[in-house]
């Protein structure tokens, strides 16, 4: 009967989550057709055509992401390592059936160079750079749009970031741990970036105490962190089964 | 490839709710598209995004969904006793999540107050299991819970 009452307010709220992305894109739109928004907001109205600034501007969807920052000491037991990483390139990822329809993602790949493993989980150590797929762009509406996360800053080239990296040891491929685990640093501290503006991302809880930390104590504070004493209970080595793995003998995974 | 599918829904919604179809665009009519992108990171197996905001409000007119083919391929093409079976099983769960966000449903981390991501009342809204092994395909997708709440707001 609890669960019945949250999931209905969970509903009630994501109305208002989705809201709140599609408002900043509303805000956005609204600086350039003319302060035209209440008559859009006519019972009868239409979808007008816009007319997008070239400002920057970010905009999330909702990803069926199997991994959830929810605890610090995810860190310490769910990613191969967490690196100090400058990203160094970015690759778009064509997709034909988006540049056709006028609408969806475009992928991007981008190349992290890393600069220091803050933390090392499993036992080969991480690479000099790996090429991770990441939020690239949208197309809205037929307007190309910088896409980014919920959870996490969206890499930009240039910049430094703190990140947990997976790996499957079987194709090589490597990946963010969530992007609720990056956090972008800028002269040497960790800042806050627009998913912790975000009032419903569900790594918020977890980043809030790590935003705002000079690296030396970001690394004091992983240094702290303990693996899930659970981790020691699976075999499994894919890091998405080895989670849901871990989450369920904690208590909290797939039942 | 993809696929694009016309949703009707009656119009005697809730004023408050943030999806409304009543506002279709006039140059895309489709409220949601299905379609693939194989380069989504590789722990997405799908995402939503709102494609045709509506202008100055908290609506959108289009939801565009996009599998990750590569993703689920890889846990699910080679492996299993029912391979084809967990192909299409794992498609129509990502199509139920997927769509259940066009309607307003959310990841049970994201409730308020947050609740696990994988409580069975979440109906179509849990994710994805992994490991063929554990893999629960006659969950109930869409169930009690789910279709009470978009009815409750549609």
């Amino acid at each position: 009967m609890r669960a019945h009452s949250s999931i209905q307010r969970a509903f009630r709220n994501t109305q208002k989550t989705l809201g709140f992305g599609l408002l900043a894109i509303g805000t956005v739109l609204a600086s350039s057709a003319c302060g035209s928004s209440e008559a859009a907001d006519s019972s009868n109205a239409v979808a007008p055509q816009t007319t997008l600034t070239s400002a920057p501007n970010v905009i999330f969807g909702e990803e069926m992401s199997i991994i959830d920052f929810a605890d610090q000491r995810d860190l310490a037991t769910y990613p191969a390592g967490v690196a100090l990483v400058e990203v160094t390139s970015e690759t778009r990822i064509a997709n034909p059936t988006t540049e056709q329809l006028g609408v969806g993602s475009i992928g991007r790949s981008v190349r992290l160079q890393i600069v220091e493993v803050v933390r090392q989980n499993a036992p080969e150590p991480l690479p000099g750079t790996v090429d991770v797929n990441t939020s690239g762009w949208v197309l809205v509406d037929g307007k190309e749009m910088l896409e980014g996360s919920e959870d996490g800053p969206r890499f930009e080239v240039g910049k430094s970031y703190i990140a947990g990296l997976w790996n499957r040891a079987d194709t090589g491929e490597w990946g963010v741990w969530t992007q609720g685990s990056v956090f972008e640093v800028v002269d040497g501290k960790v800042i806050p970036s627009q998913a912790d503006q975000s009032l419903t991302s569900s790594s918020a809880k977890a980043r809030r105490p790590l935003i705002g930390l000079p690296l030396p104590a970001f690394r004091v504070q992983l240094g702290k962190l303990e693996a899930y004493p659970e981790a020691s209970q699976t075999t499994l080595t894919d890091p998405l089964m080895r989670y849901q793995e871990i989450e369920r003998l904690r208590g909290n995974g797939p039942k | 490839m993809y696929i694009a599918t016309i949703f009707t829904h009656s119009e005697t919604w809730d004023q408050d709710t943030v999806l409304t179809t009543r506002y279709t665009s006039l140059t895309l009519g489709t409220d949601i598209i299905y379609k693939y992108n194989n380069a989504l990171p590789g722990d997405q197996f799908g995402k939503t995004i709102c494609t045709i905001p509506v202008l100055g409000t908290k609506k959108c007119a289009q939801y565009t969904v996009e599998y990750n083919a590569t993703a689920i391929c890889y846990y699910f093409c080679y492996t299993g006793p029912f391979v084809t079976q967990d192909v299409a099983e794992s498609f129509y769960h990502i199509a139920c999540y997927e769509t259940g966000h066009t309607v307003g449903l959310m990841h049970g981390s994201e409730a308020a107050p947050p609740t696990n991501n994988w409580a069975d009342d979440l109906g179509c809204l849990i994710p994805l299991e992994t490991n063929p092994a554990q893999s629960h395909w006659l969950r109930p997708f869409g169930g009690f819970h789910n279709v009470n709440q978009v009815n409750a707001v549609y």
